[in-house]
């Protein structure tokens, strides 16, 4: 129940000037919802001390529309805020104190959401960005190819290494060139992570060409002292395939007649 | 429940893996399939294992050690059609399976064993 209907509409009508509206995140007969149920809260929870269920859903409501429009924190917060020089004539209480305290509960509450939905948000990119960054291609017949670039943690590791393996038993493809130009820093974990998808791709009857170990990560890698030598690696991804076609004992040649085109001879 | 099978197929013996299979039933089928080796003469010997959802550290061992034994015997094995996520498991697990070639699947497996590479 609203009691302060004047000061209620007041700072109503200081909302509708805040960037909220202004900016077009809310339309007026949104923000006079959201406000409504914000007092509404707030004076439940001025009787009961601590912040409501129904409460939080508006802050979380609030806190998501400030995320969604781009809002800083601080932005987000002052929907809740503004109350401050209205809400003793909105609730027509005396005990400041106590009010305050609870809005900036509730305001703190907004923050703290805001921050929450950011990071949601922050860990679906991550995930689109992790299936976007790992295809597996097929090359030719019986060859798969992955270009890998950016970094190589355990977690991307462990995602190729399942798509592939998957990609493997779908098409039965006996080789596959890893592609590792494109990978920013080889260490010995991401050789590591390597050589676990070489051992699984082996498992499952296939096998793994790496290519694309420039002079720079070979001389990482025996300075390091990384074994490589279970795997057949190449330089260049073209080597990568031409041996791979060799290994099928199958070759591209020229055609005969005008214009090139790809033709397999067993 | 143990489902699995030993089929004579050509020069080669097809052991399909089937249901749980714990400790006691592998070491059985491990005496099988060595029995059969003699029995039919083979060269070489495919386990079939896409049906298995698991492989522990001891069924690792169980089949590197029966490919070992074959190999004794003068036979070749192949373990074929395992599954992406056992596969990811063994690497993971640091499992050794050690002395057995590996083929996509059965047919596969054959194909290699009859042209004789």
């Amino acid at each position: 129940m609203i009691l302060g209907q004047e000061s209620y509409a007041l700072w109503l009508s200081a909302l509708q000037k805040t960037s909220w509206v202004t900016r077009g995140s809310l339309n007026p007969q949104e923000t006079e919802r959201l406000g409504k149920d914000l007092v509404e809260g707030i004076s439940s929870t001025v009787i009961t001390g601590s912040l409501s269920a129904s409460l939080k859903k508006t802050l979380e409501d609030i806190s998501i529309i400030g995320v969604r429009s781009g809002f800083t924190p601080s932005e987000t917060a002052q929907f809740v805020f503004s109350m401050r020089p209205y809400i003793g004539d909105i609730l027509h209480t005396k005990d400041y104190t106590h009010v305050m305290t609870l809005l900036d509960e509730a305001g703190l509450y907004t923050f703290e959401t805001y921050l929450k939905t950011r990071e949601e948000i922050i860990v679906n990119q991550r995930q689109d960005l992790l299936e976007l960054s790992t295809p597996v291609i097929r090359l030719l017949d019986g060859i798969l190819a992955v270009p890998l670039i950016g970094t190589m943690d355990s977690r991307r590791t462990q995602q190729i290494m399942e798509k592939l393996l998957n990609m493997i038993v779908e098409t039965g493809a006996p080789l596959t060139i890893l592609d590792i130009t494109g990978v920013a820093i080889v260490d010995t974990l991401v050789a590591n992570h390597i050589l676990k998808t070489a051992a699984a791709v082996r498992l499952l009857g296939g096998n793994l060409i790496i290519t694309g170990l420039s002079p720079s990560i070979a001389q990482t890698m025996v300075h390091m002292g990384v074994d490589l030598s279970s795997v057949i690696t190449r330089a260049v991804m073209a080597d990568g395939i031409a041996l791979a076609l060799d290994m099928l004992e199958k070759e591209i040649v020229k055609k005969q007649q005008p214009g090139n085109q790809v033709k397999e001879t067993k | 429940m143990n489902k699995s099978s030993i089929v004579k197929i050509h020069n080669a013996l097809v052991v399909t893996l089937q249901g749980e299979i714990d400790d006691r039933t592998a070491l059985e089928l491990q005496q099988e399939i060595l029995q059969s080796v003699i029995r039919y003469q083979v060269s070489g010997v495919v386990i079939e294992i896409s049906q298995l959802d698991l492989v522990d550290s001891y069924m690792a061992r169980i089949l590197s050690e029966t490919a070992r034994m074959i190999k004794l015997m003068g036979a070749e094995t192949f373990l074929a059609g395992l599954r992406p996520m056992v596969a990811v498991t063994i690497v993971e697990m640091g499992l050794n399976i050690d002395g057995v070639k590996t083929a996509l699947n059965l047919e596969v497996a054959l194909e290699v064993l009859k042209g004789g590479r």
